[in-house]
């Protein structure tokens, strides 16, 4: 059996080896895309910081009205106040004029009497300048509105203070139950947004690399009227499923191993952006983020052996590599949603049997490991579950491989 | 030897092969003729253990098809009409592979993929890719593959099939060349010259049953035709009347009622 696995491995991967377009497709597209991520970010954050630096240019017409506001506007470094054109539409929808901000007659006195004004903007069509240029603008204008009042409130003797009497204060609740008992991670990364980045790994790691290429390793034989030769040799059945799932699922951990190594800067900037936004006490270290990564592709392994068994016998059933590719687009659809499900919905401090149950297990862990940390025998109870359904799975895979209804099918 | 006792396969409904009993001695071609859809691959693939029969049994030298499917696979080797190959493997590459399935490895496999490309005239283009090759160079490879374990027992389904003048002469000559080495051979065929040339013994299956098994001469006595294809013809084409006849019979009254309205003719006319 084993002879038969490695020779089947062997020629498999000789057969990646020479399929340059695949093999380009499944080695390269991680660096390539992290690396057009990066010019992307790159160019974004250049041109933000070319158009801050030359000021983005704002019409603010009736200023004399409000010279707080026009102080506060010139001040800026970031907004360059130039004088309204005769024909402001037309130099808003060249992008001459990023946007222009109105002020209403009478603005001034509505004030003094205590009366609240409405000030318009009108955007261009700039694009990127003009929502720069709203964001600033909103932001100025909210603090010019915070100054009257403090003045207002200061002239009747009163403490500013008083303007915001309720404040928000953000903090985790101490863990408990299984999220209680030492954790592997250490660091607590409570954040729903992070928490949705578990369906796409899984997603991204299951089926990036060698699975699609089960289809053709299977049903691709019948296909390419290879199969009967093989199967006409003394070669062990077990030993020829082994071969080929083992080719895949070294493809696709290796895949994963890029995607993982690639996808980390992200996570890392995704986690701390919205620890900053999204209102969390404190950022997330890299270290932390580095170490969950290694324990969910340990934790993964067997779920892609497992998917690996699933297709290689789905690809068995199938007809042709059509009909199996369908089969794959169903398949890759349902895990994501089914991953979504679970990490919004299971609750998180699930009975023990939870983590047993096949790839439901394995994705609540992950939350677990990702969102708070989890209790290492726990760890190794979903690992050893997710390795019997793995084998299960092979096992599968070498049965119907065997089988003649399956063999024959479309043939 | 290969030794068919009673062998029937059915799928659902239809019965691909029906009770079919025969022995190809060692050296011997023993020739499988019959119309396209007559159950000759399907027989194939029965006597090399790829599909297990509904009834009856089948053995090669003394193996049964179903108990020891591996020992079998080990003594036969398989040409099938329509195999196929890895586009990015050069025939060496194929030989190999397939010899090291076959539990060759090491000088062994070695010196036999040597043997079995000079055997095939394929030294020429062993170590270029197989994407490309023309229906003749392919139809070498793969008669190639079913040689590599260097079996005792052949079963070769359409070998002519797809190739030039000279390649058919070269592998006729090379199935005499097999049988004089004392390799039972099992040849399924519809081209009656080849049929007569090279089988000891031919069986006219058609309806995956056999009609008659001879010698090619006996069989044309039998009939009293001018050659095989004649006597193939008359054998088959009986048994199609035959069959024509008993499908009429059984045909519904409304069938027959409708026929005679039409055509003013009852069946028996």
């Amino acid at each position: 059996m084993i002879d038969t696995m490695y020779t089947v491995l062997l020629k498999e991967t000789r057969d990646l080896l020479r399929d340059r377009g695949t093999l380009l497709v499944i080695f390269a597209t991680p660096f390539a895309l992290t690396l057009l991520y990066l010019v992307a970010a790159l160019l974004l954050a250049l041109y933000t910081l070319r158009e801050a630096r030359q000021g983005l240019p704002i019409a603010l017409i009736n200023g004399d009205q409000l010279p707080g506001l026009q102080a506060v506007l010139e001040k800026s470094r970031a907004l360059k106040l130039v004088p309204a054109p005769p024909d402001v539409d037309d130099a808003l929808h060249s992008g001459e004029l990023a946007l222009v901000l109105t002020v209403p007659e009478g603005a001034a006195a509505a004030l003094a009497a205590g009366h609240p004004i409405t000030l318009t903007l009108t955007v261009g069509y700039a694009g990127l300048r003009s929502d720069l240029a709203v964001t600033l603008i909103q932001s100025f204008v909210e603090d010019y509105g915070d100054q009257i009042v403090s003045e207002r409130l200061a002239q009747h003797g009163l403490d500013p203070s008083w303007l915001k009497p309720v404040r928000l204060q953000y903090t985790s609740p101490p863990a408990e139950g299984i999220a209680a008992a030492p954790t592997l991670t250490g660091e607590a990364l409570p954040n729903l947004l992070s928490l949705l980045f578990i369906p796409y790994l899984v997603t991204l790691w299951t089926f990036s690399g060698g699975i699609d290429m089960i289809a053709h390793l299977t049903v691709g034989e019948k296909e390419r009227h290879t199969l009967e030769a093989l199967l006409v040799t003394p070669a062990d059945r077990v030993g020829l499923v082994l071969g080929k799932v083992t080719f895949s699922v070294i493809v696709s951990l290796v895949s994963a191993a890029l995607w993982s190594l690639n996808t980390l800067p992200y996570l890392w900037i995704f986690s701390t952006t919205f620890a900053r936004i999204g209102s969390l006490t404190g950022t997330v270290g890299l270290r932390h983020i580095g170490l969950s990564v290694v324990w969910l592709t340990l934790l993964i392994a067997p779920l892609i052996v497992m998917i690996a068994g699933l297709i290689t016998a789905i690809g068995g059933l199938a007809r042709s590599v059509r009909e199996a590719g369908y089969i794959m687009t169903a398949v890759r659809l349902l895990l994501p949603a089914l991953a979504f499900l679970v990490v919004l919905t299971v609750d998180t401090s699930p009975p023990l049997a939870i983590y047993t149950v096949p790839i439901i297990g394995v994705l609540v862990a992950m939350r677990d490991l990702w969102g708070g940390g989890i209790a290492p025998g726990l760890l190794l109870l979903t690992w050893l579950a997710a390795a019997i359904y793995a084998g299960l799975a092979i096992y599968l895979a070498a049965y119907l491989f065997s089988r003649e209804w399956v063999l024959w099918r479309g043939l | 030897m290969i030794a068919v006792e009673q062998l029937t396969k059915r799928f659902r409904k239809l019965t691909a092969v029906d009770g079919v009993t025969f022995t190809c001695r060692d050296g011997e071609v023993f020739g499988l003729l019959g119309p396209n859809g007559a159950g000759k691959t399907t027989l194939l693939r029965l006597i090399c253990s790829l599909l297990e029969p509904t009834s009856g049994s089948a053995s090669v030298d003394g193996f049964d098809t179903c108990r020891d499917a591996r020992h079998v696979r080990a003594r036969v080797g398989l040409l099938v009409e329509t195999a196929g190959l890895y586009g990015r493997f050069t025939p060496r590459e194929h030989l190999r592979f397939y010899g090291r399935l076959h539990g060759l490895s090491g000088s062994r496999l070695e010196t036999r993929i040597a043997t079995v490309l000079d055997m095939l005239e394929m030294t020429e283009f062993a170590d270029r890719r197989a994407e490309g090759f023309s229906a003749g160079m392919r139809r070498r490879v793969v008669l190639g593959l079913a040689l590599i374990h260097d079996p005792p027992n052949l079963l070769l389904d359409e070998p002519s099939v797809g190739l030039d003048v000279m390649s058919i002469r070269n592998v006729r000559a090379l199935i005499t060349r097999l049988r004089q080495e004392g390799r039972c051979i099992l040849l399924s065929t519809h081209l009656m010259d080849e049929a007569e040339r090279l089988c000891d013994r031919v069986a006219i299956i058609h309806k995956g049953r056999i009609r008659a098994l001879d010698t090619p001469a006996n069989l044309i006595a039998q009939t009293d035709a001018a050659d095989l294809e004649e006597a193939f013809v008359r054998i088959v084409g009986e048994e199609r009347l035959r069959a024509d006849l008993w499908l009429a019979e059984r045909r519904p009254r409304w069938y027959q009622f409708w026929r005679y309205v039409r055509t003013g003719r009852s069946q028996h006319d």
